[in-house]
């Protein structure tokens, strides 16, 4: 593991959203370290599927700055965001339909192919020798995330759902991403697919790239990240290591409520 | 760990109700319910019993199976497997319109109120499922009086109401087709606290008038001690029950963040 | 001021019509988000049922039968109630099974009821105008208003019926319960069934009065202008649907003002503008796609209503298929999924097999029927990269093929043998040159076109670029000067190489093959490569593909600009294998048809325009064989559209839709394997 540097990879600083009149998150500050497994916690809608939408630039802030790696990237393009280095996945799995599970994953390495037309059409050799290398980089990928190579030609659609779930975190590494950002990655899954990818998520952050999660499995949330961001009604409510967060009772009383 | 039993026996504080097997029929009995999307079993076979009268909460954390479990009683959704009676009545294929004019009104989730449309006119089309069209602007003065908010704004369209009050209008449009069970979906998410008590105090209300309540709360404090009788729920199944009074708060807690792991 | 007030009387006549089948398409489109094509051809059995009401006798199927000979308003009640319930009968059985859908199968099912209904019509009625009888209102001398603009009574009737038609309409809308139900179900499907709204009898209902009043509509039309015909539905719909979107679809107030508007515009610009008579179906095409750009949601729409859902119709297509349907494609669909994975080998064998069929069919008849074979497959797989590959509906295709054949035809003809006098035999090369080249015009023509509809989705997506084929095809047919106008251009020279004519069919026939080998070739190119990935993506999930990195606008335009090369490159071909090309084979229609032989053969597939081609077109050929179809070859283009229905409904992926195609390049794998 690398040491971890001062400076955050991302930085999110005073985001706001409304929506129409209502804001879904309000001034929230957030810093997501290299190397972190960081978790975005919170009751239902407390708005963190919007601020990972902000995170990826699905959604423009009404206000605030987001400045990764040292670069402000608020404003670009949602594949601009994917281009610089976030990679994600979607609540409910989004994989291609009618797609293999290689050709989805090979999706993901988009912005690794620079062949014009001409040289695709007729196949000159650095076409193809860019496709090779990225189709051996997907088998890797596939096999790192725990599916063997014989799914590689299945529509990706008809594999259980664990299996999509790989296929899709898969899909969101092969872009070389710095920081991984995953959106209920263990929600449907049993005990078992859970500890899983809880696993693998550790093996991702071991090659260097930064996860944040969101996720209501206390349990795993507890065991498996590093650093905790708390929302409710939009706001950052606690920031910190997850044992100390999730004793704050303010916490305790965002998800179970407090008698009146 | 716990019973999964619906016939297990429930002692209520009051001891108004024994064992429901001894009790009066429940309004709505739910046996082996599933319900999936694709391959993902969001309701794992469950059992319900709601007994006339009563408030009966459905609590767990998110994606627990919740809110799917109230749609596929409303019939919005097809069930895998499973039976659902009310009154009696075998319901567990009927279409989702028909269960209103049965009796069973589904507050939903996010409430859902016809935002491009005056609130009177969602309160009228609340009783949509009802043939008597005579009563209707009596029962509109009901829930006037119920939610005397909604009273000065009925010319209004409800989408440029104020959160706490489009829950007032989601539930005054449910209680519209008169239901003798009414579902609620979430109705405190989102809300500010002096409007949470409201609500809350609506339910009891709601109860007080004869009608049987389906709570689904985020807010299981709340619904614990608003409820005759609890179900917690945890990955599609039910993982506890018991009447609200008896339930050990740090159980729930452990659901929720998984303290105890 | 006479002439303008002339004008502007005609053009409100011209807006009550519009803007009564503006609702129509509005009204339905608000309840179920579909945009209802065959409202159109409703629109036209109105005027063909209150007609044979009215007479004494009608002679239907060639057959003389005897009618009630109703007064006009008897027979337009009984007309509007016909018409009514064949609208719901349409959506029971073709859209009702595709609510949940991709959006995609609706909108071809409803192009597919428009292409059935106007066939069954013009079986039934006849290929000729039925005249509209006269009701003795008309026969009263005409109102004149300000001394001088003349109004006949029943253009009076026209716009007092459609204003009490439309204001009882809009009193039913806000007052009725049953008003009120269909503008709950409009805005949130889930909570009217929470209250207990029967949401698919309110949709039928949308649709009953949808067709009622479409069905008003062409009985009014007709009457004003004398006459019922099995086409005449389409352009007004057409333009019922711009004057729909003009107001913001879904508004039922923005109809009438998106009708009236056109009427007016189409009046006015056909007075005053130079030519403007030729010119005024132009008109109105423009003011749409304008609108479609600046303001998507029209004078009085919401913005929401221009997105699409996500998911192809490939995407789904294990999960969809009635069983025995797909119990009876099990071979077959074994057989081409062999094929498919079979690669270049089995590419290689097809080509041998049409050398073969090339080489020893004898007869020119039949070789010149599969030339077309060939030339419509290549044509079907250029709208198949853009539709199928890339998943926009595009309705405008044939424009890239206009301007192939066109840029060639111009060439050759127009220009360096009548202005130069250059034979075309000595410049025999010319058209090896122009097929890259109307390739490359037609494809930077498809850039230009696509851009303004990169932000547009789903439906009004294919309601631009049907905007746009329409504007070629008015362009064609009146700018005189380069196209020469209807009478098409005459005396393309047949294919030549080195001298040597090809113009016989066998040499036609081999000459368009070796062009579909290069075609498919590229095609497979593009499609096996990150490139054609990228397409497949858009299609599945526009924003996931974006969140992978794909920029999706710039690969919307690849798309087009590859779909536009292949129409241009085609096009060339096409001019010279018919030696004469005018404005008529670039309709609408032929769009329409290109887009059913891709759905019909396999949306996504290589081998599926071929597919479609080839059963179609030979289909055509062989039923007209059969006694009934020669007394009515309409029937045959009514029994596509019924195929596709029941496609769209049980197998919405196409016939070869087995024959997947892989999107990796095919050397790169088998070296990886090694």
């Amino acid at each position: 593991m690398r040491a971890p540097s001062p400076t955050p990879l991302l930085e999110a600083r005073a985001i706001t959203v409304r929506f129409g009149g209502l804001e879904a998150v309000g001034g929230l500050d957030m810093a997501i370290g290299r190397n972190a497994i960081h978790g975005l916690i919170g009751p239902n809608g407390a708005g963190k599927t919007t601020v990972l939408n902000v995170l990826t630039g699905f959604i423009r802030p009404s206000e605030g700055e987001l400045v990764f790696d040292g670069e402000a990237i608020g404003g670009l393009g949602v594949n601009r965001f994917a281009r610089r280095g976030l990679a994600r996945t979607f609540q409910n799995i989004r994989l291609f339909g009618a797609m293999t599970v290689l050709e989805s994953v090979l999706v993901g390495a988009h912005q690794r192919f620079s062949a014009n037309a001409l040289s695709l059409v007729f196949g000159r050799r650095a076409a193809r020798e860019a496709e090779r290398a990225m189709i051996v980089r997907a088998y890797e990928l596939l096999d790192f995330v725990g599916l063997g190579a014989e799914v590689a030609d299945r529509v990706a659609t008809t594999l259980s759902y664990g299996h999509q779930r790989r296929v899709e975190i898969a899909r969101a590494l092969i872009s070389a991403p710095k920081l991984l950002l995953l959106d209920e990655p263990l929600a449907g899954m049993n005990a078992v697919e859970k500890s899983e990818i809880a696993d693998l998520v550790r093996q991702v952050r071991a090659q260097g790239i930064a996860v944040l999660l969101i996720e209501h499995d206390m349990q795993i949330v507890r065991r498996l990240c590093d650093h905790l961001t708390v929302l409710d009604y939009g706001r950052r409510l606690a920031d910190g290591p997850p044992d100390e967060v999730l004793a704050d009772p303010a916490v305790q009383a965002a998800y179970l409520g407090r008698a009146r | 760990m716990s019973p999964k039993s619906p016939i297990a026996p429930i002692v209520h504080p009051t001891g108004l109700i024994g064992h429901p097997d001894k009790a009066a029929p429940p309004l709505l009995k739910v046996e082996n319910l599933a319900v999936s999307y694709g391959r993902i079993r969001a309701v794992d076979g469950i059992g319900l019993h709601v007994e006339p009268g009563r408030i009966v909460s459905l609590v767990g954390s998110n994606g627990a199976g919740k809110t799917t479990t109230l749609m596929a009683l409303s019939g919005l959704l097809p069930l895998t497997a499973g039976k659902v009676a009310f009154a009696g009545e075998d319901i567990t294929t009927l279409a989702p319109e028909l269960r209103v004019a049965r009796g069973i009104a589904h507050v939903p989730e996010r409430r859902r109120v016809f935002a491009g449309m005056s609130v009177r006119e969602n309160l009228v089309l609340g009783a949509y499922a009802r043939g008597d069209a005579v009563d209707v602007a009596s029962d509109v003065e009901r829930m006037v009086a119920l939610f005397p908010r909604l009273g000065e704004r009925m010319g209004q369209m409800a989408g440029t109401l104020s959160g706490g009050e489009q829950q007032m209008l989601a539930i005054a449009r449910g209680l519209m087709s008169r239901p003798s069970l009414l579902i609620m979906d979430e109705p405190t998410m989102g809300l500010a606290p002096q409007m949470i008590d409201l609500i809350l105090d609506t339910v009891l209300e709601i109860r007080r008038q004869g009608m049987t309540v389906l709570l689904v709360e985020q807010n299981a404090v709340e619904a614990m001690r608003l409820s005759d009788h609890v179900y917690i729920m945890r990955l599609g199944r039910i993982v506890h029950e018991d009447s609200g009074a008896n339930i050990d708060p740090e159980r729930v807690k452990s659901f929720y963040l998984g303290a105890d792991a | 001021m006479d002439y303008f007030g002339q004008l502007l009387a005609n053009g409100l006549v011209l807006g009550a019509i519009y803007a009564l089948t503006a609702v129509a398409f509005t009204l339905v489109y608000g309840v179920v988000r579909l945009v209802n094509f065959a409202f159109g051809e409703l629109f036209m059995l109105g005027a063909f049922l209150t007609a044979s009401l009215m007479l004494p006798e009608v002679r239907l199927i060639g057959v003389a039968v005897p009618m009630p000979g109703f007064s006009l308003p008897v027979a337009a009640a009984g007309a509007i109630a016909l018409t009514a319930l064949l609208g719901v009968l349409v959506d029971r059985i073709a859209y009702r099974p595709l609510r949940n859908a991709p959006r995609l199968a609706p909108l071809i099912t409803s192009i597919a009821v428009s292409v059935v209904l106007q066939s069954l019509a013009q079986t039934i009625w006849g290929a000729e105008e039925l005249r509209f009888p006269e009701f003795h209102l008309a026969t009263l001398p005409p109102v004149v208003l300000f001394d001088s603009i003349y109004l006949s009574v029943m253009d009076l009737v026209v716009m007092a019926t459609a204003l009490a038609a439309m204001l009882g309409l809009s009193a039913f809308i806000a007052r009725s319960s049953l008003g009120r139900a269909m503008r709950a179900s409009a805005e949130d499907q889930m909570a009217a069934t929470l209250v207990g709204i029967p949401v698919n009898r309110v949709v039928a209902a949308a649709f009953a009065i949808g067709s009622g009043f479409a069905a008003l509509a062409g009985l009014l039309y007709a009457q004003t202008y004398g006459f019922a015909h099995s086409g005449m539905g389409f352009l007004p719909g057409l333009k019922a649907l711009t004057a729909a979107v003009l107001g913001g679809i879904g508004s039922i107030p923005g109809a009438a003002l998106g009708g009236l508007i056109l009427g007016l515009v189409e009046a006015l610009g056909a007075g005053y503008l130079p030519n403007g008579t030729a010119w005024k179906d132009a008109i109105s095409f423009v003011l749409l796609v304008g609108l479609l750009y600046l303001r998507p949601q029209g004078l009085l729409g919401k913005p929401e209503l221009n997105s699409a859902g996500r998911g192809s119709l490939l995407g789904g297509a294990s999960d969809f298929g009635a069983v025995w349907l797909r119990a009876a494609f099990a071979t077959f669909d074994g057989w081409l999924a062999r094929a498919a994975a079979g690669g270049p080998r089995a590419a290689l064998a097809l080509l041998a097999f049409a050398l073969l069929l090339g080489a020893l069919v004898p007869s020119d008849y039949w070789l010149r029927i599969l030339t077309m074979v060939v030339v419509y497959g290549m044509l079907a797989s250029g709208l198949n990269v853009i539709v199928g590959f890339a998943g926009l509906l595009d309705l405008g295709f044939v424009a890239f093929w206009a301007v192939g054949s066109y840029l060639t035809s111009i060439l050759f003809v127009l220009l360096l043998k009548d202005q130069f006098g250059v034979a075309p035999a000595d410049i025999w090369w010319l058209l090896y040159l122009n097929l890259p080249l109307a390739g490359l015009v037609a494809a930077g023509f498809a850039v230009i076109l696509g851009t303004p509809t990169l932000r547009l989705r789903g439906d009004y997506l294919a309601i631009m670029t049907l905007g746009f084929g329409e504007i070629v095809r008015v362009v064609a047919i009146n700018w005189m000067d380069l196209t020469n106008g209807p009478m098409g251009i005459r005396g393309i020279p047949a294919p030549n190489l080195f001298g040597i004519a090809l113009g016989s069919p066998r040499a036609q026939f081999f000459f368009a093959l070796a062009l579909a080998v290069l075609v498919v070739f590229a095609i497979a190119r593009l499609v096996r490569s990150y490139v054609g990935r990228a397409w497949v993506a858009i299609r599945e999930d526009e924003e996931a593909a974006e969140a992978m990195g794909v920029p999706t606008a710039r690969y919307k335009l690849y798309a087009y600009a590859a779909s536009g090369f292949v129409g241009g490159f085609v096009g060339v071909f096409y001019a010279h294998s018919q030696q004469y090309i005018s404005p008529l084979n670039f309709s609408l229609f032929e769009n329409i048809l290109l887009l059913m032989l891709v759905v019909l053969g396999g949306l996504g597939t290589f081998v599926g325009p071929f597919v479609g081609a080839l059963i179609w077109i030979v289909f055509l050929q062989l039923a007209l064989d059969l006694p009934f179809v020669q007394a009515y070859p309409e029937t045959r283009f009514a029994l596509l559209g019924v195929v596709l229905v029941v496609l769209m409904v049980f197998r919405p992926q196409g016939l070869a839709a087995s024959a997947r195609v892989a999107l990796t390049m095919s050397g790169a794998r088998s070296k990886e394997a090694a």
